[in-house]
């Protein structure tokens, strides 16, 4: 890399003093289409020229006038114009023209730029196209991106740029310069007689000049001499061809009724649909049906076939029999009355019929609710006697617990009844020690004297107890 | 245009073709590499935009993407011009984004319909920019030379 003469902002492939002499050679010709073009085989910026070609570039292009070899017209590669194979890491894109990047740039900020881009970008507005952080001077506030992401970029492979006219060379995107400038013969370089400003394939070099028109042999029409080729092996329909498979001479234009008759091509066998995988060319076809294994199963599939088709016709009709169905049981249950007018405004022809299934269908719907009403109905006997069971099972417990209680309840009364009664003496008594009641003595004293005879010992202590205060 | 710009628009137009555009977005017509017709419709609840979609019409200039497109709202029968205070009634956005300022060429044609989008489901004013009738009767600068200036930062 021959830097060191260049007053470059970007040291790896670009300076200015390149652009503006390649801006001289272009005015230097002005009938020369624009460059970048490499189809045009004209000088372009040289932005990526080879390095071994870069001095003698400048210089011719420094002297204008002198007449340009042939090493010096050959265009330079535009990178941004190739065809990648593949996909393109998203991260080796620049953000601006979005194609892998060529001659990164780094900012301050951190973001990969192409440099020509990044270059245009400022000249409009002097930020960062990413996160716009100002971007004063492009030489203090930027640098060449590190060599990993050059070497990356490098080693993305590329198609070679004459593709169109048959190079089909896939190569490492550092290597396409070299292979077209020196290598590819299908590159344009300048047709060699001296009058003459347009372009050739470099192998058709030593032909001289094939500026001038013929006519295709096959077709007719007029082609220029140096593209004859190209048109024949590619274009013109007339041509005459070889069948690759059977030898058999045709036109161009033929080919694909060729194909349908070629004995060669291959075809697959007649009863492929019932499981037969053999591939023949054509001209085997018949041999290969005659002892095809799957011969005899041929019309057995036939007859399935039909049968199949029969089916989906059965099923079909099914279909719409269960759709007349439904609209009918529909209308039965809607209305009743209707049907009979409905059925005869939409089907007249077919009257009896529908009359006799539906009445059928009224029967058999009667029998269903007559036999669902009868089960319901024994269901209901059946449910009632166990509610019955349930009853009896939960009433009886009740009613001997209703009776003990009952009983108890008596002989609670009866005590309730003698303890009031045994109150009552004692007040009786009470009252008659103070009041002197002639008739209530008597009874309390009977009942002592009863009591006293039978419970002594127990009367006494209530007596004891009882009386002492009183007394 | 140049190569650049042609090569890239190519590369976007092969990726919205191949992948889709997002929600809301869809290219009409994109038959050359100058002008370019897209739909958006504004996708929320938005009461001012509601059930209508809006159609934008991007020129590419030669510069393009180092210089911004220009984008206009166009008016045809149910392609109505979105109300706006920043859109004036001839269809012209008045967008940072869009001037050579605010521009930069990391956007894309997406991102820029993206951005629309976005400036009109934030909108809650359904009314025009102030002097409208005077800009739009007045006028006769394209818009990418309209010294816009840029003072509202809420919508």
């Amino acid at each position: 890399m021959n830097q060191d003469d260049d007053p470059v902002h970007y040291p790896p492939r670009r300076s200015n003093h390149l652009l503006a002499a390649a801006a001289a050679a272009a005015a230097a010709a002005p009938s020369m289409p624009p460059p970048n073009t490499p189809e045009e085989g004209l000088v372009s910026a040289p932005t990526t020229a080879t390095l071994a070609l870069r001095p003698i570039t400048r210089d011719l292009e420094m002297t204008a006038a002198s007449p340009p070899t042939i090493a010096a017209i050959i265009p330079a590669v535009d990178l941004r114009a190739l065809e990648y194979e593949g996909n393109v890491d998203e991260n080796l894109i620049c953000p601006i023209c979005r194609v892998a990047l060529v001659a990164p740039v780094i900012t301050n900020c951190d973001h990969v730029f192409c440099q020509k881009c990044l270059v245009q970008a400022h000249a409009l507005n002097p930020v960062c196209p990413v996160d716009r952080q100002p971007l004063l001077k492009l030489s203090s506030e930027t640098r060449p991106a590190p060599k990993v992401v050059a070497n990356q970029l490098d080693n993305l492979t590329v198609r070679c740029p004459n593709r169109p006219r048959g190079c089909d060379l896939v190569v490492a995107r550092s290597l396409v310069e070299n292979h077209v400038s020196r290598y590819c013969d299908k590159t344009l370089v300048p047709c060699p007689h001296p009058s003459c400003d347009k372009s050739i394939a470099r192998k058709d070099v030593a032909k001289g000049c094939l500026h001038y028109e013929v006519d295709c042999e096959f077709c007719g029409q007029p082609v220029r001499k140096a593209d004859l080729e190209t048109h024949q092996d590619l274009e013109c329909l007339n041509r005459k061809t070889n069948c690759e498979l059977c030898d058999w001479e045709f036109v161009r234009s033929k080919q694909e009724e060729h194909t349908k008759e070629c004995p060669e091509v291959g075809v697959t066998c007649k009863f492929a649909p019932f499981g037969c995988n053999h591939k023949m060319s054509r001209r085997h076809l018949e041999q290969h049906c005659a002892r095809c294994e799957y011969r005899v199963v041929g019309p057995v599939g036939e007859q399935l076939a039909e049968l199949r088709a029969e089916m989906t016709a059965l099923k079909e009709k099914d279909r719409l029999k269960d759709r007349r169905i439904k609209f009918l049981e529909n209308r039965g249950y809607s209305a009743p009355a209707a049907t009979e007018n409905i059925s005869n405004m939409n089907l007249p022809a077919q009257e009896t019929a529908p009359y006799e299934s539906r009445d059928q269908y009224f029967l058999s719907l009667f029998e269903t609710m007559e036999s669902k009403v009868e089960r319901l109905s024994s269901a209901l006997t059946e449910v009632e006697g166990r509610h019955s069971m349930m009853l009896f099972n939960e009433t009886m417990p009740i009613k001997d617990q209703l009776t003990e209680i009952r009983s108890t309840l008596g002989v609670l009364g009866m005590h309730v009844r003698w303890l009031m009664n045994f109150r009552l003496q004692e007040r009786g008594r009470v009252l008659g020690g103070g009041g002197g009641g002639a008739n209530s003595p008597s009874l309390p004293g009977t009942s002592q004297e009863s009591s006293s005879d039978s419970n002594l010992p127990r009367r006494l202590s209530d007596t004891m107890r009882e009386h002492p205060p009183r007394l | 245009m140049s190569s650049l710009g042609t090569k890239r628009l190519g590369k976007e137009l092969a990726k919205q073709v191949s992948k889709s555009l997002p929600p809301g977005i869809t290219l009409v017509k994109a038959d050359d590499l100058q002008e370019w017709l897209l739909d958006i419709q504004v996708l929320d609840q938005n009461p001012i935009y509601a059930g209508e979609t809006y159609r934008l019409k991007f020129r590419f200039g030669k510069q393009y993407p180092i210089e911004p497109p220009e984008v206009v709202f166009t008016k045809q029968e149910n392609r109505p011009i979105p109300m706006h205070p920043h859109i004036y009634s001839n269809g012209i956005i008045c967008l940072d984004l869009l001037g050579s300022s605010g521009w930069s060429p990391v956007q894309n044609v997406e991102s820029v319909c993206m951005s629309i989008q976005s400036m009109l489901t934030g909108n809650t004013k359904n009314h025009r920019p102030e002097g409208d009738a005077d800009f739009v009767s007045t006028n006769k600068a394209r818009p990418k030379d309209i010294e816009f200036y840029y003072h509202d930062n809420e919508v």
